[in-house]
């Protein structure tokens, strides 16, 4: 092969890599409590975006701007179930992260730029893999699987992984075994605005304990095995032992096929739960409580 | 010694589309064994380990921690329910996390609603 990639050509990628993380610096911050360090980046003027797993309990937060400037920072909403968390600071003329509305493929190259005490930090690598929409281990829903194989460090947890366009592919965040995960732009634009909105992600509330059951006619469905006297399952009559076997005329295989049901836009929704009580079909009317916040 | 010749009885827990109901048909006819069914006198017994059909062992913590995950609970969430540490809550879901990832089963909720009860 006569091709060989030069002095030359080596310096151009080096500068145009170093280019790129100066370009994105300018929206990161470093994101700090008493006891953790990581990063965010600007969503909008005022909001911060940075990684739930990240940040500690208590609302005792300061962010660190480019630059260096300190300013103190207040928890606006988070959904642990995506790992996305929203920090308002009042402070404006704050240039956003430009989010990515392109697909990224599996191959490419990207940096995970993070943020300490106001300056960069990068990872550098290649993204590892991409696949469809998944589920996380709390029911989030994200909208893709990207994998990241550089080395983040921990202050980096909540900053942004960069394509070569200058585009933010999405939020790096920890997965299993360390490995970098990377949060979709996508995902954080369907979050983040309800997160500003209404502090949370809303969950549709049973008031049911619920366990995946066989039927004798090879099929299975969610058995109630205890029912929360002031929720809206007793209110609509629902007993210990009733099997839930549809969700308005939907079957229900299981009680994860319930959890999926039990998005935010099932909220004060009323559906018909067909169950199976004492062997016999029966039919309740419930409405769709919100889940209570349980911190 | 006579009593060495004697088969040994192995008791197998055969239920239809099992481990226990394939392990039969391989040891049939093995000699110096012979398979006894349930409620028959047996020398040894081999029954499924709890969390076998998972190919996941998990510690009865984590089990707790799993259930509370797949209802959505944050750590903070967990952490004050099971009256442990919100690091130690953080320990255990990350421990978690990778014994799912490790059989490629990331589906807490169906995991969790195999070993026990879910509130929704």
């Amino acid at each position: 092969m006569a091709a060989s990639v030069s002095l030359k050509q080596l310096t151009e990628l080096s500068t145009a890599l170093a280019d790129l993380t100066a370009a994105a610096a300018a929206s990161l911050v470093s994101v700090r409590s008493r006891r953790t360090r990581s990063s965010g980046f600007v969503w909008q003027d005022g909001l911060i975006v940075t990684a739930d797993d990240a940040l500690p309990d208590e609302d005792d937060l300061t962010v660190v701007l480019a630059g260096g400037e300190t300013v103190p920072a207040r928890i606006a909403g988070r959904d642990a179930s995506t790992d996305i968390a929203l920090l308002r600071v009042e402070r404006a003329g704050l240039a956003p992260a430009p989010l990515a509305t392109a697909a990224v493929r599996a191959g490419s190259l990207a940096v995970a730029v993070g943020c300490e005490d106001g300056t960069a930090t990068v990872a550098f690598g290649a993204i590892a893999r991409v696949a469809g929409p998944w589920r996380s281990l709390r029911g989030g829903e994200i909208d893709a699987r990207i994998e990241f194989d550089g080395r983040l460090r921990r202050s980096g947890e909540g900053g942004l992984a960069i394509g070569v366009d200058g585009a933010a592919i999405g939020m790096a965040v920890f997965g299993p075994r360390r490995r970098v995960l990377v949060i979709p732009a996508a995902t954080i634009a369907r979050v983040a605005p309800k997160l500003a909105s209404d502090g949370r992600i809303r969950r549709g509330y049973l008031g049911l304990g619920l366990h995946t059951v066989a039927l004798d006619d090879e099929r299975s469905a969610a058995m109630v095995m205890s029912v929360d006297a002031s929720g809206p399952g007793a209110a609509a009559g629902v007993r210990q032992g009733d099997i839930i076997t549809a969700w308005d005329g939907q079957p229900v295989a299981a009680v994860q096929a319930l959890l999926r049901l039990l998005g935010p836009d099932s909220v004060g929704r009323t559906v018909r739960l067909a169950l199976r009580r004492a062997g016999e079909p029966t039919e309740v009317a419930l409405t769709v409580a919100e889940k209570p916040v349980s911190g | 010694m006579k009593a060495d010749r004697d088969p040994i009885r192995l008791l197998l827990d055969r239920t239809a589309g099992g481990p226990g109901e394939r392990l039969a048909e391989l040891l049939a006819g093995v000699p110096g064994l012979r398979l006894v069914a349930a409620g028959e006198a047996a020398d040894m017994a081999i029954v499924p380990l709890p969390a076998a059909d998972n190919g996941i062992a998990l510690t009865p913590r984590e089990r707790d921690v799993l259930t509370l995950l797949a209802e959505g609970a944050s750590n903070k969430a967990i952490a004050r329910r099971l009256g442990i540490s919100v690091h130690t809550a953080k320990f255990h879901v990350g421990s978690l996390i990778d014994k799912l990832d490790a059989v490629g089963r990331t589906d807490a909720v169906a995991q969790a609603a195999r070993l026990g009860v879910i509130h929704l």
